[in-house]
C-alpha cells in the first residue's frame, strides 16, 4: 500500500460568499457574511427568513425535487471544474480519476449516486464515484475516503468534496426541529441557533510524488483524518463531546501530530445550543492546555451551514486564509456563551497568524463525526500499518422466496435493549441484520471495545416510509408544520445512526452509496480503514434496501451485515483483496482485487440493490467456513465497480 | 353528581380520548389508550417523548383540535402530563379545565 | 431550620440531603440482564449510562418497590426504595434466570448523598467536574474515586443522587459544603424531599405506596411495558381498577385515612398529604373512585374543608426555566422566573 503524503493541488467552491475562490476570499477578507433574507422560496410562515444562498445569476427553479437535483449538480460541476483548473491537471487516464462527493440530501430524486455520476460525467471522470452521505459531516468524511483511495492505489487523482442545496423542505425540517436562529447565526456567542446555507466545494488530492512529477501547484498537505460515532441521539450530539474527542484524537494520531502542533481549529460551530458547548468540551479535552492558546473559529458565521458541503467549504476558506497568513474570525460574536473557546477570534476580519497545522471538525445528525488535519507543508507519514482483515460474523434479514418485502420480525427479540419507538423499516432491518452479525461473531462489546467498533453502511435511499410520512405532513399540515421526527429520518445515514446507537457502536461510522453494490463498496472501504489504521479493531459493514414498490418494481427489501475485524479470529475467513474502479472498469477492479489467485464466479445476486452482494458475501463467508477456497464477489453500478476476494486461510 | 357536572366529565373524557389518540397515532406512543395514565409525564420519563417530539406534539394537537398555539405553547406547564394537555385543550376549545 | 426553609432552599437554591431510604444492588454476569428483564415489568431498552424508572411487583400485581435500573456497560445497578437491601437481594436471587449472576449489595460499602435545586448542577460541577452540567435526565456519570452520580431527582428540580464509597463520603460532603457556601447550600431532611415529591407527583413507596395498590390505581402504567411478561405483570393485566390516585387540593388539613366525599357520598380516601407553602393549600394523594378521578372538579369535602381535584404537578418548577448552558447561579437574580405555584 502506498503511503506517500497526500497533497491538495487545487480547490474550487461556490457558496453564499460567491462563485469561485477569488470572490469568496474578497468577502472573507472584508468580513462580509453571505447570510441574507431568502428570496428563492417563501419563508413567510416561518419564524426566520435568513439563509446563506449561492448568488447564482438568473432564476433557479428549486420548487421541486428535480430543480433541487439539477441545482446540486450545477453547483458541483462549477466547483469541481474550478478545482481541476486550478490544479492544472488533465486526466491522462480518466479511469484513474475518482470522485468522492459528500452530500446530505442534494440530489435525492432517483438516488444520490446518480447525481454524483452526472457530475463525474461532466468532468470526464471515469474512475470510481463514491457518494458519502452522513448529513452535516458528509464532505469532511468524503475527503478522508478520497485520501484512502489514493493510499490504496485505486486512483491517481481524486476530486473530493461535497454539495448541497437549500430547498424549502430542508429549511422546514430544521425549522421544525427548533434549530434555526431568527438572526444570523453567532457560533459560540449569545444568539442560539444556526442559519442554513448551501454550496459546493472540491479539492484535488494527489500523491505527493505524482504531484511533484507533473509540476502541480501546491495548496497544502492533507495530513490525516478520522471518523467516529456518538451512538447517542438522532440529532443532538453527546453532551460531553466524547465522540468528537475520539475523532480529534484519532486524526492527530493518523497525521502523526500532537496537540502542541495544532495552530488553528476550524470548528463545526453551528451556533445551536447543543453543538457548541459539546464541541468545545471535545476540543479542550483533546488539546489540553493548548486549547486555551489556539484560535478556534467557525466559518458558519460567514457562509451559514452549508449542510453536507459545510466541511469542504469551511476547509477551503481556512486554506484561503492560510495562504494569506491568516485565520478567519467568528463573526457576529458579542458575549461568549458559558462554555466556549478561549480564543474564538472574535473580530470582524481575519487575523494574522502563523499556522503550520490545522484541524477541521464537522459533526452530524446520527452522531457521525469527521475530522481532517491539514498542514502548510508536506508532513512525512509514519510507516504504514498493514493489518489483516478477517470476517468474523454475518447476519441478514431477507424476504421469503417469491416475496419482495421483508416479513415482520421482532427486533426486540434480537436487541432486547432497543427502544423501537419511531423506527422506520430501514432502521429496523439494518439494526436487526447488524445484531445478527454481532451474534454470529459471538461478540459482546463493552467499554472501550465499543469505541473501537464502528459501522460502515452502504445503502441507496432513506426509508420510503419516512419519506411518505414527511411528505404527508406537508400535504396535510403545510410546510411550516412538517414532521420533525420524520425529517430526521430522511438523511441517508439515519438508519446507520440508529443501529449504531442501539447496539452501542461508537467507532468510525459512515454511510455511502454507489447504487448497486453499495454494501460491497462499504466492505471494501471498511477493509481499507481497518487494515491501514489503529483507531478501530472492528468495523461492521451493513447494507440495507427498503424498496418503494411503486418505483422499483424489480427490487426487493433486504438487510445484511458482516463483521470485519483485524483481531485474529477463529475460523479465519479473510478479506484477501478488494478494489474499487470506475463503472466500466470491472476487469481492473477484479485484477486489483485478485492478483494472480484463481477465483470462482460470484454467486447469484439477489434483486436487492445495496445489499445483494453483501448478502452474497455473507453466504460465501458461511460456506467458506465449511470448506477451503476463495470467492470473488463483484458488483457494478453506474457509479463504480467493486471486487472483493474472500479467502479461507488454512494454516 | 349534577347533570351539569356529568356532562362536563363526559366532555373531558372525550377530549382525553382524542389526546390519547394523538399520542398513539402521531407521536407513535406504543400503548393502548387505556394504558396511557392521565397523569403520566410526557417528556423524559413517563411516555418518554423527547425534544424532537415536542414540536410535533404541538402541531399534531393544533391539527386535531383546530386551535392555534403560539410560541409559548411549548411553555412548560401545559406540556407536562397527559392531563395538562387535556386542560390546555379544554381551555383552547372554548371550555374550561375547571368543572362548573 | 424549619421545613419551610428547607423547601424554599430545595425549590429556589441548592439543597443537600444525607438521609436516604434507597438501597442499591449491582448485577453482573451473563444472566444479569435476563434476570432483571424477568423482574422488571418495563422493557429494559437502555443505552450505556441510562436509567429507566420502573416498579417491582409482587406476584399479585401490587407494588413493593419503586425502582430504577441503570445500565453500566454490561453490568446493571438496581436502585430501589421499599425493600431492605437483604430483601431485595433475596428477591433477585430467587428469580435468577441462570447461574452466571453476580449480585453485590452496595449498602455496606456505599452511602447516598443527594443534591437538589434549580442550580444543583452548578454546585455539583465544582466537585464532580463539568460533565455534570450536560448530563441528561435519567443518566448517570462515573465520577472520580468511584462516585456514581445519578441524575434522577424526585422533587421536580434538578436532582442528583450520589452513590459514594464510604471512604469518600466525608471528603465529598465537606467539598460540597465548602463550595456550597457560594450557593447558599442548605441541609434538608428526607421529609422535605418527600414533601416536594408529593407536590410534583412523584410516587412515594413509603407513603401511598404502602396501600397495597397495583400500578393501575397508582397511575403508573407508564412504568410497565404493555405485553411484557415479568413477575406480577399477568396479575396487573387481569386486574380491573375501580379507583385511581388523584391530586386533591384542600383549603384545610388532611391526613392519611381521611375520607373524601363528594355531594355527601364517599368518593375517595387520602393516602398522603402535605401543607404546601407554595400553593398556600394542602395537597393530597387521594385514592379516588374512577368517575371522579378527574382534575378540575370541585365540590369535594375532606376533613371538614372544601377541596377540588387538580392536574399535578402543582408547582411550576423553577428548574424548568433554568438552562445549564445559559444560566448560572451568579446571575440568578437577573433571571425572571414565573411564580412557583400554578
Amino acid at each position: 500500500m502506498n503511503r506517500s503524503p497526500v497533497v491538495i493541488t487545487g480547490q474550487g467552491a461556490v457558496c453564499a460568499l460567491g462563485l469561485g475562490l477569488d470572490a469568496i476570499w474578497a468577502e472573507l477578507a472584508a468580513g462580509r457574511d453571505g447570510m441574507k433574507p431568502i428570496e428563492r422560496f417563501s419563508t413567510a410562515t416561518f419564524t426566520t427568513h435568513l439563509g446563506g444562498m449561492v448568488p447564482v445569476p438568473g432564476t433557479l427553479e428549486v420548487d421541486d425535487a428535480k430543480g433541487t437535483r439539477e441545482t446540486c449538480i450545477r453547483y458541483s460541476v462549477l466547483a469541481a471544474k474550478e478545482a481541476v483548473a486550478r490544479a492544472k491537471v488533465t486526466f491522462a487516464n480518466p479511469r484513474r480519476v475518482a470522485l468522492v462527493l459528500g452530500t446530505s440530501m442534494g440530489s435525492h430524486l432517483g438516488g444520490l449516486h446518480e447525481g454524483s455520476a452526472e457530475v463525474a460525467a461532466a468532468l470526464g471522470i471515469e474512475g470510481p464515484v463514491v457518494t458519502v452521505s452522513t448529513a452535516c459531516s458528509s464532505s469532511t468524511n468524503a475527503l478522508g475516503i478520497g485520501r484512502d483511495l489514493l493510499d490504496d492505489g485505486l486512483a491517481d487523482v481524486v476530486l473530493a468534496g461535497g454539495a448541497d442545496v437549500l430547498c424549502p423542505e430542508i429549511f422546514a425540517g430544521f425549522h421544525a426541529l427548533g434549530l434555526l436562529s431568527p438572526k444570523k447565526c453567532s457560533p459560540f456567542s449569545e444568539g442560539i441557533g444556526t442559519t442554513l446555507g448551501e454550496g459546493a466545494g472540491f479539492l484535488v488530492l494527489e500523491r505527493e510524488a505524482d504531484a511533484l512529477a507533473r509540476g502541480a501547484p501546491f495548496v497544502a498537505c492533507f495530513s490525516g483524518y478520522a471518523l467516529s460515532g456518538d451512538g447517542y441521539h438522532a440529532t443532538s450530539p453527546e453532551p460531553s463531546g466524547a465522540g468528537v474527542a475520539r475523532a480529534l484524537r484519532a486524526t492527530l494520531d493518523d497525521a502523526g501530530l500532537r496537540a502542541e502542533d495544532i495552530d488553528y481549529v476550524n470548528a463545526h460551530g453551528t451556533g445551536t445550543a447543543a453543538n457548541d458547548p459539546a464541541e468545545w468540551l471535545a476540543i479542550s479535552s483533546v488539546l489540553g492546555s493548548r486549547a486555551e492558546q489556539v484560535p478556534v473559529s467557525s466559518t458558519k458565521s460567514y457562509l451559514a451551514h452549508a449542510q453536507g458541503a459545510a466541511g469542504v467549504l469551511e476547509l477551503v476558506c481556512s486554506l484561503l486564509a492560510l495562504e494569506h497568513g491568516q485565520v478567519l474570525p467568528t463573526l457576529h460574536f458579542t458575549k461568549p456563551r458559558r462554555r466556549g473557546p478561549s480564543d474564538p477570534v472574535a473580530q470582524t476580519t481575519p487575523r494574522a497568524a502563523k499556522v503550520e497545522h490545522l484541524l477541521s471538525n464537522n459533526s452530524a445528525f446520527g452522531g457521525a463525526n469527521a475530522v481532517v488535519a491539514v498542514s502548510k507543508r508536506v508532513t512525512p507519514r509514519r510507516a504504514p500499518v498493514q493489518r489483516p482483515v478477517y470476517v468474523s460474523g454475518f447476519g441478514a434479514l431477507l424476504p421469503e422466496a417469491g416475496s419482495k418485502r421483508l416479513g415482520p420480525f421482532k427486533l426486540e427479540a434480537l436487541v432486547p435493549t432497543a427502544d423501537t419507538r419511531g423506527m422506520d423499516p430501514s432502521a429496523r432491518a439494518l439494526t436487526g441484520a447488524v445484531a445478527l452479525a454481532l451474534g454470529d461473531a459471538k461478540l459482546t462489546l463493552s467499554g472501550a471495545a465499543r469505541e473501537r467498533t464502528g459501522l460502515f453502511v452502504g445503502t441507496t435511499n432513506a426509508s420510503p416510509v419516512s419519506w411518505e410520512e414527511f411528505r404527508s405532513t406537508i400535504r396535510e399540515r403545510g410546510l411550516v408544520k412538517v414532521s420533525a421526527p420524520a425529517f430526521t429520518r430522511l438523511v441517508l445515514n439515519s438508519a446507520t445512526g440508529t443501529a449504531a446507537r442501539l447496539l452501542g457502536l461508537r467507532g468510525p461510522t459512515t454511510t455511502l452509496t454507489t447504487g448497486v453494490g453499495s454494501g460491497l463498496v462499504a466492505a471494501a472501504l471498511a477493509a481499507t480503514y481497518l487494515s491501514s489504521r489503529t483507531d478501530a479493531d472492528r468495523l461492521v459493514v451493513g447494507a440495507v434496501d427498503e424498496v418503494d414498490l411503486e418505483r422499483d418494481t424489480g427490487r426487493s427489501d433486504a438487510a445484511a451485515a458482516l463483521v470485519l475485524t483485524s483481531l485474529p479470529t477463529e475460523g479465519s475467513v479473510r478479506l484477501a483483496g478488494w478494489a474499487l474502479a470506475g463503472p466500466r472498469a470491472l476487469e481492473e477492479a477484479i485484477a486489483s482485487a485478485c492478483g494472480a489467485a484463481s477465483v470462482t464466479p460470484a454467486r447469484e445476486h439477489l434483486d436487492a440493490l445495496a445489499s445483494g452482494s453483501l448478502a452474497s458475501c455473507g453466504a460465501a463467508f458461511q460456506s467458506l467456513r465449511l470448506g477451503a477456497g476463495r470467492t470473488l464477489l463483484v458488483d457494478v453500478s453506474i457509479a463504480a465497480s467493486c471486487a472483493v476476494v474472500l479467502e479461507r486461510s488454512d494454516a | 353528581m349534577t347533570p351539569v357536572l356529568m356532562a362536563w366529565l363526559e366532555h373531558r373524557a372525550q377530549q382525553l380520548a382524542r389526546v390519547r389518540r394523538v399520542l398513539i397515532e402521531d407521536l407513535k406512543v406504543q400503548r393502548e389508550p387505556d394504558e396511557i395514565d392521565p397523569d403520566a409525564p410526557l417528556f423524559g420519563t413517563g411516555l418518554g417523548l423527547d425534544s424532537v417530539d415536542a414540536v410535533e406534539l404541538v402541531v399534531s394537537l393544533e391539527t386535531e383540535f383546530g386551535f392555534r398555539l403560539d410560541d409559548d405553547a411549548l411553555a412548560r406547564p401545559s406540556m407536562r402530563t397527559v392531563n395538562s394537555l387535556v386542560d390546555l385543550v379544554m381551555r383552547k376549545t372554548g371550555g374550561s379545565h375547571v368543572a362548573p | 431550620m424549619s421545613l419551610r426553609d428547607e423547601l424554599r432552599a430545595l425549590r429556589t437554591g441548592t439543597a443537600l440531603c444525607d438521609e436516604s431510604a434507597t438501597v442499591a444492588l449491582r448485577l453482573s454476569g451473563a444472566a444479569a440482564f435476563a434476570t432483571l428483564d424477568r423482574l422488571c415489568p418495563i422493557a429494559l431498552a437502555l443505552q450505556d449510562t441510562q436509567l429507566k424508572p420502573t416498579l417491582l411487583l409482587c406476584e399479585d400485581g401490587t407494588v413493593f418497590a419503586d425502582a430504577y435500573v441503570a445500565r453500566d456497560d454490561e453490568a446493571y445497578f438496581l436502585v430501589c426504595e421499599g425493600p431492605s437491601a437483604a430483601e431485595l437481594e433475596a428477591w433477585v436471587r430467587q428469580h435468577a434466570t441462570g447461574p452466571e449472576l453476580e449480585v453485590t449489595r452496595l449498602d455496606g460499602s456505599h452511602r447516598w448523598l443527594s443534591v437538589h435545586g434549580p442550580f444543583a448542577w452548578d454546585l455539583l460541577a465544582t466537585c464532580l467536574g463539568g460533565d455534570v452540567v450536560g448530563m441528561p435526565y435519567l443518566t448517570f456519570l462515573r465520577g472520580a474515586s468511584g462516585v456514581v452520580c445519578f441524575r434522577a431527582g424526585k422533587t421536580g428540580e434538578f436532582g442528583y443522587e450520589l452513590l459514594v464509597p464510604n471512604a469518600e463520603v466525608e471528603a465529598l460532603r465537606a467539598g460540597l459544603e465548602q463550595h456550597g457556601r457560594e450557593w447558599d447550600l442548605t441541609r434538608v431532611s428526607l421529609a422535605a424531599i418527600d414533601h416536594c415529591a408529593l407536590e410534583n407527583w412523584f410516587f412515594n413507596i413509603r407513603a401511598e405506596g404502602k396501600a397495597g395498590l397495583t400500578p393501575l390505581e397508582l397511575g403508573l402504567q407508564w412504568r410497565l411495558t404493555p405485553g411484557k411478561d415479568a413477575v406480577g405483570s399477568a396479575a396487573v393485566k387481569a386486574h380491573r381498577a375501580s379507583a385511581r390516585v388523584t391530586c386533591l387540593v384542600s383549603e384545610g388539613a388532611m391526613s392519611p385515612g381521611d375520607v373524601v366525599t363528594h355531594d355527601g357520598a364517599p368518593a375517595g380516601k387520602v393516602l398522603a398529604a402535605v401543607d404546601s407553602p407554595f400553593v398556600g393549600k394542602w395537597v393530597g394523594v387521594v385514592l379516588m373512585d374512577l368517575p371522579l378521578a378527574v382534575p378540575g372538579v370541585g365540590g369535594f369535602v375532606v376533613g371538614g374543608h372544601a377541596a377540588r381535584t387538580s392536574s399535578p404537578p402543582v408547582i411550576n418548577n423553577r428548574s424548568l426555566y433554568v438552562s445549564p448552558q445559559r444560566h448560572t447561579w451568579a446571575d440568578r437574580d437577573s433571571s425572571e422566573f414565573p411564580p412557583l405555584a400554578l
